[in-house]
């Protein structure tokens, strides 16, 4: 079956301004006085501070401001969600990028001066950088009330029995390494003050709300204060989701303080260190199951390393939580999920929020069971996944989609002709070994029961005079695709041709708090919030129709810009009905809102309704391992997606190509070289990401597309499961082709051959 | 600061610089020129690459005073007279998500074709090899770089 979309094959609405580079991102935002801003930071990850002195670089012509905790004039208490953090170091540092001071400057040459000429004195302390042993007695303490910081479970069936009943053991502790996102544009803000004493941010970011929050309780103003703009954004994938609040809060102090619109924009290597990362984590897992391969029960401790602050990495670990088991529906279960302060990155969302990293293990272990009783991969997990005869996933919800993963496993057996492939593992050509694994994954579309609240999306759909739209939406576009989805949904919604919509660039002064966009919930959330403005919007224009066409209102349909009444098959044009509104002063405009259904959930025990519906998703690898250099060479990726109703198809490929490329980097060569919390690589020239000669020669694609009643249309989320189990694969093929276990990622070339070499 | 000249898109331009300036902060910031982006600041990105007497360079590594009296070429200039045929193949195909990349790409991928204007894939994954894309996985770039070489025009036109 050939998949398509409901689109009309219209380019995507940036997509002509983005090949021109007519794009305006936020650095090429100019204003006449700007001002240009540095952060001073600590160099070092654990210490106290003993000295600022800002007297000589006060002194560097051009210097409009420098501010210091001491001088701020702020709410200095800036977390996420918990007040562990300060926007500028009070007497402790506990991250290198902890900031010390902040710089305005009539030029960025300035600003560097006057950093320069800070005089600054931090004694290092002992700090805390091993996630195993964060929590022993006698470990420094990064905050006061300890390195634990918070706990989350699953606890679901008799436990004690499946260890009595087991035949067969599968235990390892596995270490899974974080990820720089790696956006091309990096962290940026314009604050300008605005003549009635608010504000307007300009900030590359995907949660323009989350700044509007965040902007407004650091300066202690109500929020109808602070406008915020979104600008056009260079990529995100979770790193601009709650991160561009800090360089917006920085901005916006000094731009209180001087007066004048402040530009911050973070240099890359800077970037890089202090903004927030994919978490690493040590997991440990154990299977207990039958000899015929069957999962009576699993048991995972899950460490996070969340670095110096909170931030989002609870909500993060609440995934990992969750997703911890896999897309098997298990009997008994025993998770243990615990968020570790560390003076590491600060950890944080990136596509995937934790499923990819405790995907890599729950898909290893399976794997490491299935050679274990002589069972094929793709067999056991034919077994033990979710089906409509086992159909309840570890939250203890029966999913109505559970059959869906058993669907995709099929698709991922043909597409990647597993069978011929896998016969032929571990063949050798010179020091080449081949090798063929494969991931699978269960993905919670949307906010965990935690973050339910936020679960809501705003549009604002006018209709003007001469009958064009202009659409303005919460949920905002930063690459992926969510202009094109949003437009093509508002098309369909009305039945009028996508040419005739405008989608209006996000403005928190255009649409109520729509929450953040992530957790793939753009379409859904958004999309659905477009639905429900247009039925507002329809139920007028039918009623103005009807009129014209002398029938009952609720007897007329808008199809392909004609008002049609069924019954006398008489027409009318959409402009026609649209000058009529117009005439009769009918409200043209509507508000659209989407709220999730309010869900039960236990968070002692992880048990209820952790999401409001589920998707699948699987890649299998193919690839060849050099045994004399460790390098890895992919040679074809197979991804099957269980994406609902598409919306764009192109639209989907595109985030289903690049997922998998991104988590090929992950997998293979993105690795953070750290030493007492600095990131020695910072930069691209020693982090490397894929480049286009790190490209599979085959890249194959398939969806299933069963609508899902919840989704705009039957539409689901694609951002994150496009990534998520492609770590997953490469470990599992790695190891196939070795017949090595392997209980890390990621696989640089080092680790490849530590691995061989090592003794068995 | 110094008096010098470039052809920048066909057009004479007159300008002082420092001795050191750096060409994508003046094109940025003196001459208008936005469509340069910076990804890095040391040459590891190729979102700042421009056409420097037909070669594509990253503009972040060079001195402006370098370039007196050369011929600059950007994205503006490429496509001033309508979209390349590169570029409606970029839009048609989907090659670019977030668009930060696309300027560099641009430069890299114009220079192929004017040059070989018959390129195999390993050639193209070649010539964009300096141009970071953390979007796209680079397949739909590449994809409209081998159609707009395979559509080919008559006129020889990009
Ligand atoms: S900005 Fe010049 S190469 Fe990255
Ligand atoms: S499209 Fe985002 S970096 Fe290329």
């Amino acid at each position: 079956m050939k998949n398509k979309g409901l689109d009309s094959g219209l380019p995507r609405p940036d997509a002509v301004a983005k090949a021109c580079g007519k794009s305006v991102y936020l650095p090429d935002l100019k204003f006449p006085g700007m001002l240009h801003a540095v952060v001073v930071s600590s160099p070092v990850a654990s210490g106290v501070i003993k000295k600022i002195d800002i007297s000589e670089a006060l002194k560097v012509s051009g210097v409009k401001a420098i501010l210091t905790a001491e001088n701020a004039g702020i709410n200095n208490k800036i977390g996420m969600i918990y007040d562990d953090q300060s926007l500028l170091a009070e007497d402790k540092v506990r991250m290198v990028g902890d900031r010390l001071a902040l710089i305005a400057a009539t030029s960025l040459e300035a600003a560097m001066e006057a950093r320069d000429r800070m005089v600054i004195e931090i004694d290092e302390m002992p700090g805390v950088y091993d996630i195993r042993t964060a929590l022993n007695d006698g470990s420094p303490k990064v905050h006061e009330s300890g390195n634990l910081f918070k706990e989350f479970f699953v606890k679901r069936g008799d436990f004690e029995d499946a260890v009595v009943k087991a035949d067969v053991v599968i235990e390892d502790d596995y270490t899974i390494g974080g990820q720089e996102h790696a956006y091309l544009e990096t962290q940026g803000t314009v604050a300008f003050p605005v003549h009635d004493g608010s504000y307007r941010i300009y900030s590359s970011t995907q949660c323009p709300f989350y700044v509007r929050f965040r902007v407004a309780r650091m300066l202690g103003i109500p929020h109808n204060m602070i406008r915020v703009i979104q600008t056009v954004t260079g990529g995100a994938f979770g790193g601009k989701e709650d991160y561009p609040d800090e360089p917006a809060m920085c901005a916006a102090a000094l731009c209180k303080a001087t007066g004048k619109p402040v530009r911050l924009v973070l240099p890359r290597v800077y970037d890089m260190q202090c903004s927030t990362k994919r978490h690493s984590m040590a997991i440990k897992h154990k299977l207990y199951a039958t000899k015929g391969g069957k999962i009576l029960g699993v048991k995972a401790e899950i460490l996070v390393d969340a670095g110096a602050y909170a931030g989002l990495s609870t909500i993060v670990a609440e995934r990992a939580n969750t997703s911890a088991v896999g897309p098997y529906s298990i009997g008994a279960v025993d998770v243990h999920t615990k968020v570790i302060y560390t003076n590491n990155l600060f950890g944080g969302p990136y596509r995937g929020f934790g499923a990819p990293q405790v995907g890599a293990v729950h898909e290893s272990q399976i794997d490491r069971l299935a050679m274990t009783v002589g069972i094929d991969p793709i067999k056991i997990r034919e077994m033990n996944g979710l089906s409509r005869e086992n159909p309840v996933f570890s939250s203890g919800e029966v999913l109505p989609q559970a059959h869906i993963y058993q669907d995709m496993l099929k698709l991922m057996k043909e597409k990647s002709n597993w069978d011929d492939h896998y016969n032929a593992k571990g063949k050798v050509d010179g020091y080449w070994r081949e090798g063929i694994g494969l991931g699978t994954t269960i993905y919670g579309v949307n906010l965990h029961w935690g973050g339910s609240r936020l679960d809501r999306g705003a549009s604002l759909v006018s209709i003007l005079n001469d009958g064009s739209v202009s659409l303005a939406v919460g949920v905002t576009e930063m690459g992926q695709g969510n202009l094109a989805a949003m437009r093509t949904i508002c098309a369909n919604a009305f039945g009028i041709s996508e040419e005739l919509i405008r989608i209006e660039e996000v403005d928190t002064a255009l649409v109520p708090d729509s929450g953040p966009t992530v957790a793939s919930r753009s379409v859904m959330s958004g999309g659905n919030a477009v639905i429900d403005g247009v039925k507002q919007l329809n139920e007028r224009l039918c009623s103005v129709a009807a009129k014209i066409l002398k029938v009952e209102s609720d007897t007329v349909i808008c199809r392909n810009g004609q008002f049609i009444s069924p019954k006398t098959e008489e027409t009318t044009p959409w402009k026609k009905v649209v000058e009529m509104l117009y005439l009769k002063k009918i409200n043209p405009s509507a508000i659209g809102w989407y709220r999730s259904e309010d869900r039960i959930y236990d968070p002692e025990t992880g048990q209820g309704r952790a999401y409001a519906f589920y998707s699948f998703g699987g890649h299998v690898v193919r690839l060849r391992v050099d045994t004399q250099t460790g390098a890895i060479d992919v040679l074809e990726t197979t991804a099957v997606h269980d994406v609902g109703q598409i919306i764009n198809l192109v639209g989907i490929e595109g985030q289903v190509q690049g997922g998998t490329v991104q988590g090929l980097g992950w997998a293979i060569m993105e690795d953070f070289r750290m030493h007492k919390g600095k990131m020695l690589n910072a930069g691209f020239t020693d982090y490397s990401i894929p480049s286009s000669m790190d490209v599979p020669a085959v890249m194959n694609m398939a969806f299933i597309e069963e609508p899902e009643p919840q989704g705009p249309f039957g539409a689901k989320g694609i951002g994150e499961p496009s990534f998520i189990s492609v770590g997953a694969a490469v470990l599992n093929a790695v190891s196939n082709a070795l017949g090595r276990d392997i209980s890390v990622l990621p696989l640089t070339p080092e680790k490849v051959i530590e691995i061989i070499t090592e003794k068995h | 600061m110094k008096k010098i000249t470039y052809k920048l898109n066909g057009e004479i331009r007159h300008l002082h610089v420092e001795p050191n300036d750096v060409l994508l902060d003046v094109l940025r910031d003196k001459l208008g020129i936005k469509s340069p982006k910076c990804g890095c600041d040391r040459g590891d990105c190729g979102a700042c690459a421009v056409l420097l007497n037909g070669q594509s360079v990253r503009s972040c590594l060079i001195l402006a005073i370098e370039c007196d009296g050369m011929e600059i070429e950007t994205v503006e200039g490429i496509g001033s007279n309508g979209l390349t045929r590169l570029q409606e193949k970029f839009i048609e195909l989907n090659s670019f998500q977030c668009g930060y990349c696309a300027p560099g790409v641009t430069i890299s991928a114009t220079e192929l074709l004017r040059k070989n204007p018959n390129p195999t894939m390993d050639e193209v994954k070649e010539a964009i090899a300096g141009n970071l894309c953390r979007c796209t996985g680079y397949t739909p770039i590449i994809d409209a770089v081998l159609k707009t070489a395979k559509e080919g025009d008559e006129h020889g036109k990009l």
